[in-house]
């Protein structure tokens, strides 16, 4: 059977696999340690013991995501060298000391200082703990940077030459790294990183809301999450829009099929809602489409011309309904996210924020929204550049190693048995943690810190306010 | 033995960064070898 599946095929199906598994972690790992920073800021600012409650009850959390996100971006990197040989070698002058500066970043910024923003806070005191978060903080963001430099150029090369063994080489390394669709890209997946996070941290906080009202910890970050997500849901709705414009400018035949446009319309592209697009057939069955919206919001002008995938050899069509449907179910997760955080405004206007029930079943559903719309969006930018691997210049056909289907199939499925294994004992530990409950004098990752002062009599840390737990 | 302790002095500054630096080290350290079994294993694969 495997002698008739394309290697090819099956090459990226395993890379799919993994980047999909991988890109959840970064991203939570990015809006964590950001939020981190946040907390312990300004538990250093003000002295309220709720802020560092929740910063020990979330770096518990961030440690495992940290951790799983390292050990599968560090497999995924591996297989440009075994699966993706040739497109290594070509590209390898010009992006391999890119991601150098990414292994740099997440060995020597993230790691190294997670290592003290886990264990230290006893040992070096708070001031340089604080010091250590931050360049947690800042690392994840360089990481980010850097690997998302890789893929812009991917997407809009610039900068490079060719020299006779067919490699491309760098000529201008800031026109390497700041490439057309770069700075779009950075700030759109950057606040989907902050978008996601807000809403597990927001879903963890309406989960304890919706058993406990009065639990401080959990009032404090569904706040929190819900003035992230009021501020930044318009602003990626925004930045969404100019990254769409700006590949618009590059990368047209993405956009295409983004819109479903088989055809051309030089008097105003409509915007196809829905429909079944036919690849085969060119055309998009049942289209339910607003006349001309397309041009209006693509071009500005309703009767704006806007080309077609009819303009555009077959040969160089990616698949439209993968990316037709994966671009709607990131723009359709986008609003509903809009839409809770103007309901977490108006519960806050009526200060309802944390008694409206209907608010916090609205914002535990959405809890894992930002990864749905995460790898959406992945999928919608990486199966748009098909067939390139580089685009318009290096097809994906042509950057494979010589492979074999079945040793291709064989790692493919220990790949999936071992990602559900491991992660998914991961995710589930990560669930158990957020099942419970924060509260005041919570444990770190640190043994035998103490949690409570120990006088002559305990008297003095007893707080009214407190809420024992039944594990304490 | 008394009742009453003295309040508990902070670590001086250099123990601090001693610390600090080890911390780092060490983690650098970890996930080098992480990194290491990883390639290991997927060359060996």
């Amino acid at each position: 059977m495997l002698a008739n599946i394309d290697a090819l095929l099956l090459a990226r199906a395993q890379f799919g696999f993994t980047v999909a598994f991988h890109i959840v972690f970064p991203v939570f790992s990015i809006g964590l340690a950001s939020y981190l920073m946040v907390l312990e800021g300004l538990w250093l600012a003000t002295g309220r013991q709720v802020f560092i409650d929740l910063f020990r009850y979330w770096i518990k959390i961030f440690a495992i995501g940290f951790a799983m996100g390292v050990v599968s971006g560090l497999v995924m990197s591996y297989q440009f060298g075994t699966n993706w040989s040739v497109y290594a070698d070509k590209t390898g002058p010009v992006l391999g000391p890119l991601m150098a500066y990414e292994v740099l970043s997440a060995f020597f910024l993230e790691a190294g200082f997670l290592g003290v923003m886990l264990f230290g806070m006893t040992k070096v005191g708070p001031r340089l703990h604080f010091l250590a978060t931050l360049m947690v903080a800042i690392g994840t963001f360089f990481s980010a940077f850097w690997i998302l430099s890789v893929n812009s150029w991917m997407q809009t090369p610039q900068g490079y030459a060719t020299n006779p063994a067919g490699q491309f080489v760098p000529v201008d390394w800031w026109a390497i790294v700041f490439n057309p669709s770069f700075p779009y890209r950075l700030v759109h997946m950057v606040l989907a990183a902050y978008l996601t996070t807000a809403l597990v941290v927001g879903a963890v906080g309406a989960w304890h809301l919706l058993r406990e009202r009065t639990n401080e910890g959990a009032r404090m970050m569904f706040s929190m999450a819900m003035w992230m997500l009021a501020v930044v849901a318009p602003l990626q709705i925004l930045a969404g829009d100019a990254h769409g414009l700006n590949t618009l400018e590059h990368q047209p035949t993405k956009v295409m099929a983004m819109e479903g446009h088989f055809e051309s319309h030089p008097d105003g592209a409509p915007l196809i809602l829905f429909g079944l697009p036919d690849q085969e057939a060119g055309m998009v069955r049942y289209a339910v489409e607003v006349p001309k919206l397309s041009s209006l919001i693509l071009k500005h002008g309703l009767n704006e011309p806007l080309k077609g995938l009819d303009s555009v050899p077959r040969e160089n069509w990616p698949p439209v309904p993968v990316v037709f449907w994966s671009f709607r179910v990131m723009v359709s997760l986008g609003m509903l996210m809009l839409l809770l955080g103007g309901f977490s405004l108006l519960a806050r206007y009526k200060g309802r924020l944390y008694e409206w029930a209907a608010l916090h079943r609205f914002a535990l559903a959405m809890g894992p929204a930002g990864f749905v719309a995460v790898v959406a969006g992945w999928i919608t930018t990486e199966v748009g550049r098909q067939p390139f691997t580089v685009y318009g210049l290096l097809r994906t056909a042509e950057s494979a190693s010589p492979l074999q289907a079945p040793a291709v199939a064989a790692s493919l499925t220990a790949f999936v048995l071992i990602y559900f294994a491991v992660f998914g004992m991961g995710i589930l530990y990560i669930l158990h943690l957020m099942a419970k409950s924060p509260h005041r004098g919570e444990h770190g990752i640190e043994p035998g810190a103490p949690i409570r002062t120990a006088g002559i009599t305990p008297a003095p840390s007893v707080d009214p306010d407190r809420h024992l737990q039944p594990a304490e | 033995m008394g009742t009453t302790s003295t309040p508990k002095q902070p670590a001086p500054l250099w123990r601090h960064l001693i610390w600090f630096a080890s911390l780092w080290a060490g983690s650098v350290l970890t996930l080098g070898v992480v990194a290491g079994i990883l390639r290991a294993w997927l060359k060996a694969g």
